[in-house]
């Protein structure tokens, strides 16, 4: 009922405000009004013009709701989504950080689902047989299920490996039925000259890397979003504690506005969306019950038509990576 | 009447005008109509279950919107359901997921070929030679004989030309060409019988129409390729042979030298170290490295002709890790360690399953006061003796 208490409440008035002006023509005697007459004469025909919009107004009604069933997927009002307006990025094997401003605010969601998008509608212009393989790092609890993998290993990898890293670090990925490669960071996050040395190596062996990283562990950040093709800058709405805005400065501080994505996780109709020119690229990913309501970080959402946030992706995506995503892959 | 008067404009007023905004209309209803939205605006009011409860709840979105409004949403709506219903449940690509990613296979390590230093050496001298010689001219040389190198790369040299691309730019004949010299390396002096043959270059086909285009493609060598090349190829009857009498063959060499002296475990002669080094540096590399792209252009690599390529090249690794060994035999015998250390350690970069050569190498490192080597040596040959055992305990 609470998009509608503003019309009720209108038409209450306006209501009230109808039956004023009866009582008050009829007790105070404004027959003598100029205004009442005209009234007056066009009682008749305003009312048959009344009644037929009633009539009209409740057929219509009658005959929605007895042909259409109503939609139990959509139990709120969507928000108006703008269009994502992303960087073009046409380079091998890109490198795309998420970073979210503040726990839980679904920058591993997003890792995720763009990987699973790359995976599964991706492809190469000089290679049109194969699918893209993405490769995902994950903090250890977001790594959905289904793969398996040693969340420790990296850690143990860089402990023994001190000083280069080798190929055969991808052997510590742990693999997705759809393709996609995951490697967990481990407590221990790679330092940023570990970073340095794990990224050319990943670049020979997959065709996008995505990071998610939590904005806590800041010089990690710092090092990921110079090294980043794009970086998403990863926040939900309600959070007002100025990280958000520390970010943005940094970022800015640091160059990298035009490769920085504004993005807005679970939005909501009512959410106010962005001041016009906050960011030369923003992104916004509607509240969705296909994420809420997932199980074990699912992805699908990502590549399910009837999700509003998937949808979102896939466009944003195409237009971050048109030569990885060719146009009209998404129905 | 003036009462019924206001009712009315106030039924107008609630049935007409929308009550919420509606300058993002025509995005909205785009969107909904290309079904991205299930609403143009919200959903109606859950009111319950039941015909007047849901048209209570039609009414009061009914009263928001306005009936233009609200009609307009409805028609939006329907085609944005149509819409979704076409579309499949998820948009995937047909082709089957990427396979994992695993680290390449580590390339091979060779030693420099000596064959570029020669080379590179005679250059020299003929250049040195050149201003003296100019004033006499040089007495005609014989052409010399067939040179073949085919470890490490592909290199077919006669009298100062190289054939190596005239049988390579056809793919038909230099599979014939190469196979015939793979046979002849694999076994000596022995022919292969002219079926086999047609079996290996045209797969699946009629047996008849693989002689047939056998026939053809052998009565081609003399137009297609160098005299030199087309000359090597006997035919015998049925059976066919490459004849490298006459010819420099490096596969053969290297099987002539191990054959002559890779045998016993105390000192050479100083020819015969100096020999054993010449074959160990002259050794380029895998045998025959161009193979797989003359079976893909030829055959897809449907035959078993790369079986026979990879028992040479196996076959020569062997060689060469004999000649290895036997030259480090040498050295030990000599107690010379700092020459003995980089053979052995070449042959267990080789050959990580010779423990012989690893005691060996553990010995040479102790004598050379390396002990910490010599220790992580015997720990790791120590430890891969032990997990054999344990395996039962575990499974």
């Amino acid at each position: 009922m609470r998009p509608y208490r503003g019309s009720i409440a209108a038409s209450a008035a306006t209501l009230a405000v109808t039956v004023l002006l009866s009582i008050a023509f009829w007790r105070l005697g404004l027959n003598g009004h100029s205004l009442a007459p005209a009234l007056a004469a066009g009682g008749l025909p305003l009312g048959l013009a009344a009644g037929i919009l009633l009539v009209v107004a409740a057929a219509t009604v009658a005959i929605h709701i007895s042909v259409t069933a109503p939609s139990p997927s959509v139990s709120a009002e969507e928000p108006l989504l703008a269009a994502p307006r992303v960087p073009a990025i046409r380079r091998n094997a890109p490198f795309i950080v998420v970073l979210g401003v503040r726990p839980k605010s679904g920058a591993s969601t997003l890792a995720c689902g763009l990987a699973l998008v790359l995976a599964t509608q991706g492809r190469i212009a000089k290679e049109p047989d194969r699918r893209l393989r993405p490769l995902c790092l994950l903090r250890s609890d977001d790594v959905p299920s289904g793969v398996a993998l040693d969340s420790s290993a990296l850690e143990a990898y860089f402990r023994a490996q001190s000083t280069a890293v080798d190929d055969d670090v991808v052997d510590l990925a742990g693999r997705h039925p759809e393709g996609i490669e995951f490697l967990a960071m481990g407590r221990e996050k790679p330092s940023a000259s570990q970073l340095r040395q794990l990224l050319p190596v990943l670049r020979d062996h997959y065709d996008a890397i995505i990071m998610d990283i939590p904005a806590d562990d800041r010089w990690l950040a710092t090092t990921c979003v110079e090294l980043a093709d794009v970086v998403f800058l990863m926040w939900v709405p309600g959070s007002q504690d100025g990280t958000l805005q520390r970010w943005v400065d940094r970022l800015w501080g640091l160059g990298l506005e035009g490769k920085t994505v504004l993005t807005v996780g679970r939005r909501r109709a009512g959410d106010r969306p962005f001041s016009k020119g906050a960011s030369q690229f923003e992104l916004e990913i509607p509240e969705d019950a296909a994420i809420r309501d997932r199980i074990d970080n699912d992805m699908a959402w990502a590549v399910a038509n009837s999700s509003a946030a998937g949808r979102q992706l896939r466009q944003a995506a195409r237009r971050l990576l048109p030569d990885l995503l060719p146009q009209g892959a998404d129905g | 009447m003036i009462t019924l008067s206001l009712l009315a404009i106030w039924v107008l007023f609630v049935l007409l005008a929308p009550k919420r905004g509606v300058n993002s209309l025509a995005e909205r209803v785009r969107a909904t109509d290309q079904g991205h939205r299930v609403y143009v605006f919200a959903p109606p009011a859950e009111l319950g279950r039941g015909f007047a409860r849901s048209g209570l709840g039609e009414g009061i979105r009914l009263t928001q919107l306005g009936l233009p409004v609200y009609m307009l949403c409805l028609w939006a709506e329907a085609r944005g359901r149509r819409c979704r219903l076409a579309m499949p449940p998820t948009t995937k690509s047909q082709l089957s997921p990427a396979p994992k990613a695993h680290p390449p296979v580590r390339r091979q390590y060779v030693l420099p070929p000596m064959a570029w230093r020669r080379e590179w050496e005679a250059t020299i001298l003929s250049r040195n030679a050149g201003p003296s010689g100019s004033a006499a001219p040089a007495p005609r040389q014989l052409p010399g004989p067939l040179t073949i190198r085919s470890l490490g790369n592909l290199q077919l040299l006669y009298a100062g030309e190289d054939l190596t691309a005239r049988l390579l730019r056809a793919p038909t004949l230099c599979f014939i060409w190469l196979f015939l010299l793979t046979h002849a390396a694999a076994r000596p002096r022995s022919s292969v019988h002219r079926q086999v043959l047609a079996e290996e270059a045209f797969p699946g086909i009629d047996p008849e129409q693989q002689r047939g285009r056998l026939r053809g493609r052998l009565s081609d060598l003399q137009h297609d390729l160098p005299a030199i090349l087309a000359d090597r190829v006997k035919v015998d009857g049925d059976l066919l042979s490459l004849d490298l009498e006459a010819a420099e063959f490096d596969v053969a060499r290297l099987r002539a030298t191990a054959d002559d002296l890779a045998g016993g475990t105390g000192l050479l002669t100083e020819a015969a170290t100096k020999a054993i080094a010449v074959a160990i540096a002259n050794y380029g590399g895998e045998y025959l490295p161009v193979w797989d792209e003359v079976e893909r252009q030829t055959t897809s690599g449907r035959g078993s002709a790369g079986d026979l390529i990879r028992a040479v090249r196996t076959l020569a690794d062997d060689l060469h890790t004999q000649l290895l060994v036997r030259l480090a035999r040498h050295h030990e015998a000599r107690h010379d360690s700092p020459q003995t250390i980089p053979l052995l350690e070449e042959v267990l970069r080789r050959r990580p399953e010779r423990d012989d050569v690893a005691q060996i190498l553990t010995a040479a490192y102790r004598d050379t006061g390396q002990m910490i080597r010599a220790r992580q040596l015997e720990t790791t040959y120590r430890s891969e003796l032990v997990q054999p055992q344990r395996k039962p305990e575990m499974e």
